[in-house]
C-alpha cells in the first residue's frame, strides 16, 4: 500500500513541477517543446518504475490470519452449543430418574454425568437412596434401557 | 402440547445462560452519545439516533455557515476587484484561489481526521462484533456460514481500511493539492490528474464493496445449503437415538437453537444501532459541509470566475469522497451483521 502511495504521490509532484517548469517559458518557443518532452519522459518512469518493485507474497499472510481468528470463533460457538445441551440433558435425565423413583415410591439423590461429546449423551449416574432390591433392579433396567447409561456405569451408594 | 410445553420451559432455561455468554460489545465513547436508551423497538431507536444527531448539528451548522459567508465574501470581493480596469486578473485570481484554498482547508483538514478517526472506531468495532456474531452462528450449527462470513468480512474489512488510511485519504490531498494548484496555475493536465484522483478513489470504493456484496452472496447460498444438509443430518441422528435419550436430545438441541438465535438476534441489533451511533455523528458533520460547499459553489458561480467556482466544487467533492469512504466501512459492517441475523449470507 506505501507503495501505491508513494507512486501517486510522485506522479501528483511530477505534474505540478511539469506545469510549473512549462509555465515559465512561452508556448511556442522551443524551450517550451524542450521542457514539454523532459517531463514527458519523467512521467512514463515514475509511471513504470513501481510495477518492478511489486510484492506479491506479502498479501497472503492476512488471510491465513483471519481463517484463525474464525476457527477460534467457531469453537467458542460449538463449546458453548456443545455446553448448553449438555446441562439441559443432565438436567433432563435426572429429572427422568427421580420421575421414575417417584414412582416406585423411592426418595433418591441422582447426578448424571454426561459426556461433552457432539451429541452430548448421558455417560454415568450416581444415586443415592434406600431401595429394595427388585426395586434397585427395575430402576437400573429402565435407565440402560431408556438412558442408555450401562449398568455398569450406574454408581449406586447407599 | 406437552411437548410443547417442556420445549418452552427448555428455552427459557436456556436463553439466561446463554445470555452472558455472547453479548455485544459496548458502544465506542464516540457514538455513547447518540446510542438510545432502549434498544428493543429498532424503529424508534433509530429514529432517536437520528433526531439527537439533528439537535447536536447547530453549532455545527453555524460554523460551516461561517465558513461559507468568509468565502463568498473573498469571491465578491475578487469579482468587484476585477471590475477595475487595467487591473492584473492573474494576480488576483491567484490571491483569491490561495485565500479561498487557506479558508477552506483548515476545516477539511480537521474532518479528514475525523473521517479517518471515525474508520478506524468502526473498524475496530466491527472487529469485536464479528467474534461474537460468528460464535452465536456457530452455536445454531452455521459453521460453514459463520466461517465463510467471518473470513469474507474481516478480510475486506481489514483492506478497506487499510486502503482507505494508506492510499486514499493521501490521495484526498493530493486532488486537493492538484485542484489548488489548477485553480492557480489555469492548467488542463492538473485538472485532469484531479479527476483521475477522483476516478481512483470511487472505483476502489465501489469494486470493493462489488466484490463484498458478490462475495456474501455466493457464499452465502453455497455454505446455507451446506450448513441446512449437515443440520438435517444431524437431526436424522438424533432422532434414530434410543427413544428417551433422542428426545432429550431432540428437545434440548431445538432449545439450544432457538436460544442461540435469540442470543444472536439482539447482540445484532444492539451491533446495528452501536455502528449506526458511531456513523452518524460524523455523516452529519461531513455531510453538512458537503451540501453547504455544494451550495456555495453554485452561488460563486453566479458571483465570480468559474474556475474559482470549481476550486469550492473540489472540496465540496473531497467531502463527498471522505463521506464515501466513511459510509462504506460501516455498510460493510451492517450488510455483514445483517447476514449474520439472517443466519445465511
Amino acid at each position: 500500500m506505501e507503495e501505491i502511495k508513494q507512486f501517486f504521490i510522485s506522479i501528483t509532484a511530477c505534474a505540478i513541477l511539469s506545469t510549473i517548469f512549462a509555465g515559465l517559458f512561452h508556448k511556442n518557443s522551443s524551450m517550451h517543446t524542450l521542457i514539454k518532452m523532459i517531463c514527458g519522459m519523467l512521467m512514463i518512469v515514475t509511471l513504470v518504475r513501481p510495477v518492478t518493485n511489486i510484492q506479491l507474497m506479502e498479501m497472503t499472510v492476512l488471510p491465513r490470519h483471519i481463517s484463525e481468528q474464525a476457527q477460534m470463533a467457531i469453537s467458542s460457538g460449538e463449546e458453548y452449543r456443545i455446553d448448553s445441551l449438555a446441562s439441559i440433558i443432565k438436567e433432563e435425565a435426572e429429572t427422568y430418574i427421580l420421575d421414575k423413583a417417584q414412582a416406585l415410591q423411592c426418595i433418591l439423590d441422582v447426578e448424571v454425568i454426561v459426556e461433552k461429546d457432539d451429541p452430548p449423551f448421558p455417560a454415568e449416574v450416581y444415586i443415592r437412596g434406600n431401595l429394595s432390591y427388585e426395586e434397585k433392579c427395575s430402576l437400573q433396567d429402565l435407565i440402560a434401557r431408556e438412558l442408555h447409561i450401562a449398568k455398569e456405569n450406574q454408581i449406586w451408594i447407599h | 402440547m406437552k411437548l410443547l410445553l417442556i420445549f418452552t420451559i427448555i428455552s427459557l432455561c436456556a436463553v439466561p445462560a446463554a445470555a452472558c455468554e455472547f453479548t455485544a460489545p459496548a458502544v465506542p465513547e464516540s457514538g455513547a452519545m447518540y446510542m438510545p436508551q432502549e434498544t428493543e423497538s429498532f424503529q424508534s431507536a433509530l429514529w432517536e439516533m437520528f433526531c439527537d444527531a439533528v439537535s447536536h448539528m447547530q453549532p455545527e451548522l453555524s460554523e460551516v455557515a461561517s465558513v461559507c459567508l468568509s468565502v463568498l465574501i473573498v469571491i465578491l470581493l475578487v469579482s468587484f476587484i476585477s471590475q477595475i480596469p487595467g487591473g492584473n486578473h492573474t494576480t488576483v485570481n491567484l490571491i483569491a484561489a490561495v485565500s479561498i484554498s487557506l479558508i477552506l482547508l483548515r476545516n477539511t483538514h480537521s474532518l479528514i481526521h475525523l473521517g479517518v478517526y471515525t474508520i478506524e472506531e468502526l473498524s475496530e468495532y466491527g472487529k469485536l462484533l464479528l467474534p461474537i456474531m460468528t460464535s452465536a452462528l456457530a452455536a445454531q450449527g452455521y459453521i460453514t456460514s459463520s466461517t465463510s462470513l467471518y473470513t469474507g468480512t474481516a478480510i475486506f474489512n481489514t483492506l478497506l481500511c487499510a486502503l482507505i488510511s494508506t492510499l486514499l485519504i493521501p490521495l484526498i490531498y493530493l486532488y486537493l493539492s492538484s485542484s489548488i494548484a489548477a485553480c492557480m496555475i489555469d492548467d488542463g493536465t492538473l485538472d485532469n490528474l484531479s479527476k483521475l484522483m477522483k476516478t481512483v478513489i470511487v472505483w476502489s470504493l465501489r469494486t470493493i464493496l462489488y466484490i463484498f456484496t458478490g462475495y456474501i452472496g455466493i457464499t452465502g447460498v453455497v455454505s446455507g445449503s451446506t450448513d441446512a444438509a449437515a443440520l438435517k443430518a444431524a437431526k436424522l441422528s438424533i432422532s434414530g437415538f434410543v427413544p428417551v435419550v433422542g428426545g432429550i436430545l431432540a428437545d434440548a438441541s431445538e432449545a439450544v437453537l432457538v436460544g442461540a438465535s435469540v442470543i444472536k438476534n439482539t447482540a445484532g441489533i444492539y451491533g446495528i444501532l452501536a455502528i449506526i451511533a458511531v456513523f452518524i455523528g460524523p455523516f452529519i458533520k461531513i455531510g453538512t459541509h458537503y451540501l453547504l460547499l455544494k451550495f456555495t459553489g453554485a452561488i460563486s458561480g453566479i458571483a465570480g470566475t468559474k474556475k474559482l467556482s470549481d476550486l469550492i466544487d473540489h472540496f465540496s467533492n473531497a467531502m463527498g469522497l471522505l463521506l464515501a469512504m466513511t459510509g462504506s466501512v460501516c455498510l460493510l459492517l451492517l450488510i455483514s451483521t445483517v447476514c449474520y441475523i439472517k443466519g445465511v449470507g
